[in-house]
Formats: C-alpha cells, sequence, structure tokens
C-alpha cells in the first residue's frame, strides 16, 4: 500500500500524523489463536466510520505491546492461549501492563483468562493473567450441543451507548460462565433473561463479556471499549 | 420469554471461528489428549487408530469406539471431535447424543454411501469436511458443512496432496473472483455448485466458512508453508504420536501455527525435534483416499 503513495501524499499523512501524535490510540488485539480477525475488523470499521485517530496492532510477541492503550483478548481456547502466555513469558507482560492501567477487554477465553478464580480448569491447572475478581467457570452452558444464542440485557445505568436499545444479542459458543463476583466494585454491564446470570461486567480498567459481540453486527460494545481506551489514555496523560 | 436458540448456523460456523489460528491433533486415548491439550491443541480428534496406521492394517475404518471417545472427552476441557464415515448419518446421530464437539465426515474411514454424503443441516453438531477444490468444499457447504479442511493425503507424513489442495482453492477463487456475473454461472455449473454459493465466494475472496489444512503435515514448516498459503489453522493426524519426541514437536507445532509468518522463530521451534514420522511416498500408495467423494455423477 505503501508504494502507492507519492511522495508528497507520505508528507501529508505525516504532518497529519504529527498533529495528532497526542490523540493517536494504539489498540490491540491478541493474536495467538481464536477469533481475533473478526475483532480487527469491529476495530477497522469503527475507525473509518468516526475517523479515528486509532493504530490496530496484531500482538503476538510481548515485544509487540510497547506504548499499547488498549487491549482485546479474543474468543479461542483459553488452555491454547495460557500455554502460549505462559511458554513465552507473555504472562506477566501483560499482568503487569494491566495493573499499570492499560484498558483490556476479554471476550469468552479472553475473560476466562482474566478471572482471578477460574473453575473447571484443565488437569493440572491452566495459566491466567487475572485481575478482574470474578469467579468464572469453563463451559459453564455445557458442550458444543448446547451453545446458544439469546437476548442479553444491557443494564440501564451502564449504558452502551444513549442512542442503543438495552439489549444485545448474545452469542455464547462453549461459553465461560461468570459464577460469583467477589468484589463490590464489579459492575455488572450484561446479564441474561433470568435475571440472575450475569454475562458482562466491568473493573475499573477490565471489561469482560461471556459472548461473541464481535460476531454480530452490533458495533456497540467495541465502541464502548474504545471509549474506555480513550478516556484512561487522557486520564493518564492529564497527570 | 424469548427463547434461546442453539444449534444455528452462526453457533456452528461460530466454534469454527474459535478453532482458528490453531492446531486440532489427532489422539487415541486419554493419555495422548492430555498431552495434546497440555502442548496448546485448540481441539483433539479421538480415533481408535491413527490414519497411519490405518493404511497399514487395512480393513474398514469405522466409527471409534464411543467408550474411547467418552474416555477422551472426560479427560480434556477442549472441544472433542470425532470422525464418521462418508454418508454414515447414524454413526453421526451416535457422536451428536454423545455431545461431541464436532463431527469429521471423513475420506479417511471408509466411505459408507457411494452416492450420498450426510445431510449435515439435520444436526445441532457442527460438522467438518475435506475438500480438493473448490467444487467440492462449496458442495459440502450446501450439505450443511460448518468448516473445510484440505483433504490432504492422511497418513503420509506427505505434505504434497494438502498443498495441492490448499492451492486450488485459492486458485480457484481468484478465478471466479474475476469473473463476470454471466461467467459465474456457467463456472458454477462447471464445478457442480449453486450459483448463489459461488457468488458468495467470489464476494468475500475466500470460502464462507473456516478453512483448516490437513493430510499429512508433519513439521512445523509445513504448518508455515500451509498457514501462508493461507489456511485459518491446521490438523495434524499420525505427524505427531508418530513422531520421536510427540510432546516436544505437539509444542513446537502449536508455536508454528501463531508464528507462522516468522522464519527467526520457526527456525527455533524447528530445532532438535527428533525423527519425524518417517512418512511414505504419495505415488508408491495402495490406494488414495483424497478421491473418496460420493456423488451419483
Amino acid at each position: 500500500m505503501a508504494a502507492l503513495c507519492n511522495a508528497e501524499e507520505q508528507a501529508g499523512e505525516q504532518s497529519m500524523k504529527d498533529s495528532k501524535r497526542d490523540s493517536l490510540v494504539v489498540v490491540g488485539v491478541l493474536c495467538i489463536q481464536g477469533a481475533f480477525i473478526e475483532h480487527i475488523k469491529k476495530l477497522k470499521e469503527i475507525r473509518d466510520n468516526e475517523a479515528l485517530s486509532l493504530e490496530i496492532r496484531e500482538i503476538r510477541k510481548p515485544s509487540d505491546m510497547k506504548d499499547l492503550d488498549g487491549l482485546i483478548i479474543p474468543g479461542g481456547e483459553s488452555t491454547t492461549l495460557s500455554v502460549f502466555l505462559a511458554q513465552n513469558g507473555f504472562t506477566d507482560v501483560i499482568k503487569k501492563w494491566i495493573s499499570g492501567h492499560g484498558v483490556v477487554w476479554g471476550t469468552c477465553a479472553g475473560l476466562i483468562l482474566l478471572a482471578d478464580d477460574l473453575q473447571g480448569q484443565k488437569e493440572g491447572g491452566q495459566t491466567v493473567i487475572g485481575g478482574l475478581p470474578v469467579q468464572s467457570r469453563r463451559n459453564l452452558f455445557g458442550r458444543q450441543r448446547d451453545s446458544f444464542e439469546g437476548l442479553v440485557h444491557i443494564n440501564e445505568a451502564q449504558q452502551l451507548q444513549s442512542n442503543g436499545p438495552p439489549t444485545c444479542h448474545g452469542i455464547f459458543i462453549r461459553a465461560p460462565g461468570i459464577s460469583k463476583v467477589l468484589s463490590p466494585d464489579v459492575k455488572v454491564l450484561g446479564y441474561l433473561s433470568d435475571q440472575e446470570t450475569v454475562v458482562a461486567v466491568e473493573y475499573q480498567n477490565i471489561i469482560a463479556t461471556c459472548f461473541h459481540p464481535e460476531l454480530t453486527n452490533d458495533l456497540r460494545w467495541h465502541q464502548y471499549f474504545l471509549k474506555h481506551v480513550v478516556r484512561q489514555k487522557n486520564n493518564s496523560s492529564a497527570k | 420469554m424469548e427463547e434461546r436458540q442453539t444449534g444455528t448456523p452462526m453457533l456452528k460456523e461460530g466454534l469454527a471461528q474459535m478453532l482458528k489460528g490453531g492446531i486440532i491433533m489427532d489422539v487415541v486415548n486419554a493419555e495422548q489428549a492430555k498431552i495434546a491439550e497440555e502442548a496448546g491443541a485448540c481441539a483433539v480428534m479421538a480415533l481408535e487408530r491413527v490414519p497411519a496406521d490405518i493404511r497399514k492394517e487395512g480393513g474398514v475404518a469405522r466409527m471409534s469406539d464411543p467408550k474411547k471417545i467418552k474416555e477422551i472427552m472426560a479427560a480434556v476441557t477442549i472441544p472433542v471431535m470425532a470422525k464418521v464415515r462418508i454418508g454414515h448419518f447414524v454413526e453421526a446421530q451416535i457422536l451428536e447424543a454423545l455431545s461431541v464437539d464436532f463431527i469429521d465426515e471423513s475420506e479417511v474411514l471408509t466411505p459408507a454411501d457411494d452416492q450420498n454424503h450426510v445431510n449435515k443441516h439435520d444436526f445441532s453438531v457442527p460438522f467438518v469436511c475435506g475438500a480438493r477444490d473448490l467444487g467440492e468444499a462449496l458442495r459440502r457447504i450446501a450439505e450443511g458443512a460448518s468448516m473445510i479442511r484440505t483433504k490432504g493425503e492422511a497418513g503420509t507424513g506427505n505434505v504434497v496432496q494438502a498443498v495441492k489442495h490448499a492451492r486450488t482453492i485459492n486458485h480457484q477463487i481468484r478465478i471466479a473472483k474475476a469473473m463476470d456475473s454471466s461467467e459465474l454461472y456457467s463456472y458454477a455449473k462447471e464445478l457442480g455448485v449453486s450459483h448463489e454459493l459461488l457468488k458468495k465466494t467470489a464476494e468475500l475472496g475466500r470460502l464462507p466458512v473456516v478453512n483448516f489444512a490437513a493430510g499429512g503435515l508433519a513439521t512445523p514448516a509445513d504448518v508455515g508453508l500451509l498457514m501462508q498459503l493461507g489456511v485459518d489453522g491446521v490438523f495434524v493426524g499420525s505427524g505427531i504420536f508418530k513422531s520421536a519426541n510427540p510432546e516436544k514437536r505437539a509444542r513446537a507445532m502449536v508455536q508454528a501455527v501463531t508464528h507462522f509468518n516468522d522464519p527467526k522463530i520457526l527456525a527455533t521451534v524447528s530445532e532438535d525435534l527428533g525423527e519425524p514420522m518417517v512418512g511414505v511416498n504419495c505415488d508408491e500408495l495402495k490406494e488414495k483416499w483424497a478421491g473418496r467423494e460420493s456423488s451419483r455423477v
């Protein structure tokens, strides 16, 4: 693509970058295994719609985390992700980055990796990142036959977007559950129609969903995450 | 009260999407399944015999003993797949009743119906099917397959057929993309597929479902090769547990599928893996499985 740009355009693009350098937001998607392309597509769609100054980065190695403002840990197999992260000394890098207030969003397997208390681990346990004070149970809803699509109610107080409906379509694939909330500071963002089953939460700089907004046409969850990233970046640069 | 929907195309194709960028390993018992999970496999394929042994021993190859499959399902937390013979919808019903996560309607087993494949729309569990070319892939998708894999030539340790099938599918998608709307009708007829599905494929510039490579992959370099040819992930059958050091090779293959584009990392993980499976030359095979497709024509 660069080859198509002439020098003048490149210079123009550079000066635009310079003027916006302060506001360039860098968001990464963990591209080890799973549905990472789907997340990247959603982020690109929002960037193009809203003309955001957003760099979308594929994260495969610890060194890719440099200057990152936000990170999405996608759905996939959580054991695959944990084995890979542990083998490459990657778990601690992400852990440290989150405790330094990097904004992270885990979908499905991502939620599993972020939970402080994980039930239903593989034999011998699995390495997790942690940081989110909830108890999560892997495959809470069952095996693939029990995977389901259904309505998720969005907590009114935490409306994702002022103009959106108070619900979204939830796609749960061998999904983990949030079986217990371990801190009063955990905000419930979404729950199922039984009014009890919590399926989306937020705690400080961590967002987690049991379902897959990246498989639907609803951009609100990605927009919500990006707003959080921008807010966090502005807060820390103001300090 | 709104209903929860299960077994929808979105959920079936969605599970395949979650497997992308991963390796699915053939295992014959709980112990191997644990090794695969420990190494970072994103799913396992539960079998009685790996393809290399099916080739050696001959005879009719059928669905595995449910007891074996249940043992493997109990041993690991990752998705478990199992194979049925082409067209054997009752074997598929049995696997669905066992709650396996994915069914492979596989040419590695002896076909049960020489004219028809399973109507996969009838099942709530997703199916993966093998394909040599675009026509075969789209015929399986029309029957309800939620995932495609290249057929390759399983049990050989020889990657040549998998490469051929992956390249053929890519090549034919490029041809379809370049065609105008009138040409697409003729091309659909030539491939033996519906115009609608071919048009969708041409618009997407890729298969409309997840596409893995399978059949003969034995080394991290093989994994890198197929991934660079554009597949979404890989199956490794005999290649791991027929090698000298399955644990180490399995871990290396997992690294390779993520870092497929990074030759330096591929070099590191390829080091000192011990003997790969011996492998056979595809020209010397008594029986080629890749040709197994059941149809009336």
